[in-house]
């Protein structure tokens, strides 16, 4: 299973582009109002150099994935609980994106239909995927999907210009102030990307240096996105709107009116982002059934990879009953406690330990 | 193995027995003025009765046979030395080989007192002519298609690529049809492990027969159950001449007039040859065109809907109005209509492929006034459905490739039983099924989606836009490299 | 494994018919609702009336003879009860995302503050927002959605077109939403009256919708005051909204009219130089060609056509403060000054914007014209 630079583009660009499409807006527009581009800017600025501190780790170990490097650098037990946060971590995001999904096919198409059956088949079709080809299959569909989502979404934002007023996202800064503003990114950034995926992915980089380059890539066109979509939010609708917006990206697509005709391309818009939130989910489930495997040290992680899907869906269920599980998006533990320790402490440390290492080997060898 | 015996009556006795109940063998034997006997058998209707007379019977009964300068030790090694005017000419020694030979339409001839017989190849029997192909047409390009005639279509290939790397291996499939096929392929450009795969493949065949290519198709594909046939079939001689110079391996079986080609990928079944040779600007918007069509002929009926059933509320209001309207009366719900109207228009469809040629006008009769213009009118058919499925099937027939459009007309069922419950969520799940089956797909180890998935920037010039030829190669018109 | 999976696969398919839940819901089950009309009644609660069409009237030749929509109402403690109820009544499922049109009857607005009506709009997620709203001056909204019009197959229809087709497109609720949100402007909501006029020679009609003016809303979205006909072309022009198309004035001696179309409208926020936020300078822009001239002017004299400029551009001017100054004392500031100052001095516009319908009358408000004549037509003076 080796994944080309070209397909590690896509691959990021696109669970980059779902997490921004998701929550992150609404996030930043709630505290920040009109200024939260200026929150999404610095968040997706924190979350790029994050990307490359977890690149640099990376290459330090070319030839392992987390869970085994991460035993060289804290030791076997340190290092197994270690893990065991990311793939919490990643175990939270897929739970997240998937129940978003339901969530949002149940309110805004399928009213009747059970929220399970439009789970069940998303699963299974993840499943099936990564049971079928691993990252293989799921990086040769990102690549397909890539350009129409990308595409598309890019495009969607300007198709509205007659309702666009450049106007509305003034006054710059007098209105929040840089603690709202702030505050915004703090709250928007955990949600914007999940740079800790290419701990995993990186190992199966064919290439490491155009890996690294199309990972840069796609973070960072995802991340434009992200302030071109909050800035064009702005403009469509002014501060107050969005920030009482649920869907922020999903009502940009509802108000585009080209001639009267070409309304409502929201049609188009929610199967492309079905598609954009299955690689998403593909590489997440991946990567953790492989980490298990790993971890656990039982070879067959395609059974992992269903065992997974099965624990997931039966916490999906679960957690859909118990109502305050939904609402820890913006809990103070989670924003201000796992995400900073698993995105930026503990790559830092690893950096640090990586790179003693490293100059501790090449100043003893000589010797 | 059993050798031929020194005794002509022997030799003839087995044949005969060995040919007993066939009423088209022929045996004449005959003296010479010298006393030499001699016997030809041959099977009637395979071999040339005239060119036997004149080249063999005449000069034999009345010239008897010609002096040389020095003798020879054998009657049939002198006469196919110095003596019988034809080309392809051999010796055989078993009568088993005899046997295969005049089965295969050669004339054998025996001579009394010697272990051998004398097989000459003067096939005769009657062949289709090289006739434009009716599949595949092209505006512009060769008019000439394969025939049922192996050695006609081999002679196709050749006369095309005049390089001693075209290399032609035979093989011998079918225990009773003992039907020829030829794997041929250029060497140095073709792929050694396809090769390899191949040859390993076509070893493994244990059939009675072969009575044509598509029957070695099912053979040598890897995923059998897979919808998309993984191998290429072709009636056009300038096609497989095309392939051979892309790397690909073609196999031709005789009696059959279509070539396979392998490995191919998705986008294979979806160009024509007319791409070629049309400018290529107008390529771009042909190809868009096709590709638009073929996204149709699988999406259109379940995108219809589910926007109608479904989401009505993303259909523009006027549309929508017009659409209800035109629906207000239909007794039967939008699925089971569109699912009754696809399956009338594939019912048409096989109709016509058997219809016989004088029938013709009635099916396209029945199927137009009673189908279409009847059921609208008595209100069991709503217009905008008929519009829908029309459009799906005009769409399947740009594809330029009949089996290519195969796929699409049973992934058009899948997809609209999928969205039949879920509207537009289960029109996303049904593209992603299919996705994830499309790329994982191999033929003979290239991925079927390549170049799109894996991406090949190299190869993906000719799938959207036909680069022109001088772009695609890397060089600029001049001859520099670019 | 590979059987475990086909096996799911079946199952999978299988789950759903066996359950019967979907979504399906075929075209002839929906009513489509084109308007919304919404009543005050005595007791306090709400009456909302859906205009639906009919579809199968509305098939070839049917509609010249018989009704190709109905008015269902119904009344409720708000717009979902309403509705709520009005489904009751009628067989088929409420399809509201094609409404063009919602209409907002004056005994409403004079009891009610119109913000309670689009929570409702903004959250269910089935609306677009992209229809238009308007207020119905002199009866009930529901009276008006009874309207036959003689040209269009609904009123909701024709007054939508009506707006469109004399240039103001800038009136959905979608507008108004973000008006009504946003601190610094105050809507305008376009007003439409009945008009008992005969426009068929042969049946007496009942009347035709015609556009009569706006209303402006103060922040609780209540009319503090209507603009008339004439008014308002130059209020939308001031608000940045609506085009309108041509003026007719009569010549500085009061002898003949001069006509005008008037293209490319624009209009721009200035402070006045100072720095003072109170005193604001409203400058419009446009080009004005000549259509029609009945004061014997030669217009291939230079010099008049520069009077003509110069009498024009003096002449709008003061036709639209006179605008301004009615609406500001109104102090419902729909001209988006509010917006203005805010993108301005933010700072100031901090301690100002609680009290800003109060503050907005103390502005200082000029206007500033600058009309271009372009065109004087294709013949230069009088045809004699």
């Amino acid at each position: 299973m080796k994944v080309s630079g070209y397909q590690m583009f896509w691959l990021i660009n696109i669970s980059s582009m779902i997490m921004v499409s998701y929550l992150p807006i609404q996030l930043a527009a709630r505290e920040a109002r009109q200024d939260c581009w200026i929150s999404m800017l610095l968040g997706s600025l924190v979350m790029l150099a994050v990307t490359w501190i977890m690149l640099r780790i990376c290459m330090q170990h070319k030839d392992k994935t987390l869970v085994v490097f991460i035993k060289d650098l804290l030791g076997t037990v340190l290092g197994k609980l270690v893990v065991f946060v990311y793939f919490l971590l990643w175990f939270m995001q897929m739970a997240m994106i998937a129940k978003g999904m339901a969530e949002f096919q149940s309110l805004v198409m399928l009213h009747n239909t059970p929220m399970l059956f439009v789970l069940v088949c998303m699963l299974f079709l993840v499943a099936y995927a990564v049971y079928r080809g691993g990252i293989t299959a799921v990086s040769r569909c990102a690549e397909v999907i890539g350009p129409f989502f990308v595409s598309v979404l890019f495009a969607q934002l300007f198709l509205n210009p007659q309702g666009m007023d450049m106007k509305r996202v003034l006054p710059v800064y007098y209105d929040s102030g840089w603690y709202l503003i702030l505050k915004g990114t703090f709250y928007s950034m955990n949600y914007l990307v999940d740079p800790s995926i290419i701990l995993m992915l990186f190992f199966f980089a064919e290439n490491k240096r155009t890996a690294a380059r199309g990972i840069m890539w796609g973070t960072a066109v995802a991340m434009a996105w992200g302030v071109i979509t909050t800035l064009v939010l702005l403009f469509v609708t002014g501060p107050r709107m969005a920030a009482e917006m649920i869907v922020p990206v999903y009502s940009l697509t509802k108000f585009v009116s080209i001639l009267n005709f070409i309304q409502n391309i929201d049609a188009f818009f929610i199967p492309l982002w079905l598609l954009g939130a299955f690689i998403k989910l593909g590489v997440g489930l991946f990567i953790l059934s492989y980490g298990l495997s790993q971890w656990t040290g039982i070879k067959n992680w395609k059974l992992i990879a269903c065992l997974t899907t099965v624990v997931w869906l039966a916490y999906l269920l679960y957690s859909g009953h118990e109502i305050r599980l939904t609402n820890t998006l913006r809990s103070l533990f989670l924003v201000g406690g796992l995400y900073p320790f698993a995105y930026i402490v503990l790559p830092l440390l690893f950096w640090l330990i990586g790179s003693i290492r490293q100059h501790r080997k090449s100043s003893g060898s000589p010797s | 193995m059993n050798a031929l015996s020194i005794d002509i009556e022997v030799n003839e006795a087995h044949l005969r027995q060995q040919f007993e109940d066939c009423s088209d063998i022929v045996f004449r034997s005959f003296k010479l003025s010298d006393g030499a006997m001699l016997l030809l058998v041959y099977l009637d209707g395979l071999t040339h009765v005239q060119s036997v007379e004149d080249n063999i019977l005449r000069p034999l009964l009345f010239n008897g046979l010609p002096q040389g300068e020095k003798p020879v030790p054998s009657l049939a090694e002198r006469m196919k030395r110095e003596w019988l005017p034809l080309a392809n000419v051999q010796t055989v020694d078993s009568s088993d080989a005899l046997v295969q030979h005049i089965l295969r339409g050669s004339l054998g001839l025996l001579v009394n007192g010697e272990a051998a017989a004398l097989i000459a190849q003067i096939p005769g029997f009657e062949e289709r002519s090289i006739q434009e192909p009716k599949k595949e047409a092209t505006l512009r390009g060769s008019k000439e298609g394969f025939v049922e005639n192996l050695r006609t279509n081999t002679s196709l290939l050749r006369r095309r690529i005049i390089h001693e790397d075209l290399k032609m291996e035979s093989f011998t499939i079918g225990s009773y049809t003992q039907t020829e096929v030829v794997l041929a392929y250029v060497k140095g450009l073709a792929d050694e492990n396809v090769l390899s795969e191949v040859r390993k493949k076509l070893g493994q065949i244990d059939m009675k027969g072969i009575i044509d290519s598509a029957y070695l198709e099912e053979w040598l594909e890897g995923s059998s159950y897979s919808i998309f046939s993984q191998i290429q079939n072709t009636e056009r001689p300038d096609i497989v001449a095309a392939s051979l110079l892309e790397g690909k391996v073609t196999l031709i079986a005789n009696g059959s007039p279509f070539a396979l080609i392998l490995p191919i990928t998705f986008w294979s079944g979806l160009q024509s040859a007319d791409d070629y040779f049309e400018r290529f600007v107008f390529v771009i918007l042909t190809r868009a065109v096709r590709y638009a069509m073929t996204f149709i002929s699988f999406a259109l009926p379940a995108i219809y809907v589910a926007l109608s059933t479904f989401h009505p509320e993303m259909v523009p209001a006027n549309l929508m109005i017009s659409i209800a309207t035109a629906r207000e009366n239909s007794p039967f719900p939008t699925v089971i209509e569109v699912f009754i109207m696809m399956f009338i228009f594939d019912a048409l469809q096989e109709a016509g492929v058997h219809l016989p040629n004088q029938l013709g006008p009635v099916g396209s009769i029945i199927g137009a006034l009673v189908i279409g213009q009847a059921a609208v009118e008595a209100g069991i058919i709503s217009t905008p459905i008929i519009i829908v499925i029309s459009l799906t099937g005009i769409a399947a027939f740009t594809i330029p490739r009949y089996s290519a459009t195969m796929p699409f007309r049973l992934t058009r069922y899948m997809i609209l039983f999928i969205t039949g419950f879920l509207g537009f969520v289960g029109f996303a799940y049904g593209i992603i099924f299919l996705l994830i089956h499309l790329v994982m797909l191999e033929s003979f180890g290239t991925p079927f989606f390549r170049p799109v998935a894996p991406f090949d920037g190299r190869r993906i010039k000719d799938i959207f836009i036909r680069y022109p030829f001088w772009i695609k190669n890397g060089r600029n018109k001049k001859g520099g490299q670019q | 494994m590979k059987r475990f999976f086909m096996l799911l696969c079946v199952l999978l398919m299988v789950t759903p018919c066996v359950s019967g839940c979907s979504d399906f819901v075929e075209p002839n089950q929906l009513a489509f609702v084109i308007g919304t009309a919404v009543d005050q009644v005595q007791d306090g609660s709400i009456e909302v009336s859906l205009q639906v069409v009919i579809p199968s009237q509305l098939q070839k030749g049917n509609s010249t003879n018989s009704e190709s929509f109905i008015v269902i109402s119904a009344k409720g403690r708000d717009v979902f009860e309403a509705s709520q109820n009005i489904q009751r009544k009628i067989p088929r499922r409420l399809m509201t995302s094609h409404r063009i049109l919602i209409a907002i009857g004056e005994s409403y607005f004079q009891k009610n503050e119109l913000n309670l009506l689009f929570d409702k709009l903004a959250r269910d997620p089935s609306n677009t927002l992209r229809d238009v709203v308007i207020l119905i001056k002199g009866g009930r909204a529901k009276d008006f959605l009874r309207l036959k019009h003689p040209m269009e197959y609904v009123t909701s229809l024709a007054a939508s077109k009506e707006m469109n087709i004399n240039g103001l497109q800038d009136f959905t609720s979608r507008q108004l939403v973000i008006d009504s949100l946003s601190q610094g402007t105050r809507p305008l909501v376009p007003v439409f009256k009945v008009e008992h006029k005969t426009v068929s020679s042969q049946k007496k009609s009942e009347g035709i919708p015609v556009f009569a003016g706006f209303a402006v809303l103060n922040k609780k979205l209540k009319p503090v005051g209507f603009l008339n006909d004439t008014e308002c072309a130059g209020a939308s022009w001031l608000a940045g909204k609506g085009m309108f198309q041509g003026i007719t004035m009569p010549w500085k001696n009061g002898k003949g009219m001069l006509s005008f179309r008037l293209s490319r409208l624009d209009r721009s926020i200035r402070s006045v130089r100072g720095q003072d936020p109170k005193q604001v300078v409203l400058a419009i822009k446009a080009q004005a060609y000549l259509l029609e001239n009945t004061a014997s002017l030669d217009m291939t004299d230079m010099n008049t056509v520069i009077d003509v400029q110069k009498y024009m551009n003096a002449y709008i001017r003061k036709d639209l403060q006179a605008t301004v100054n009615k609406v500001q004392k109104s102090g419902s500031d729909v001209f988006g000054i509010g917006e203005y100052l805010h993108r301005k001095h933010p700072i100031w516009w901090k301690r100002q914007r609680d009290e800003w319908d109060a503050n907005f009358k103390t502005v200082q408000v000029t206007v500033k014209s600058d009309i271009q004549l372009r065109s004087v037509g294709v013949i230069g003076g009088e045809l004699k």
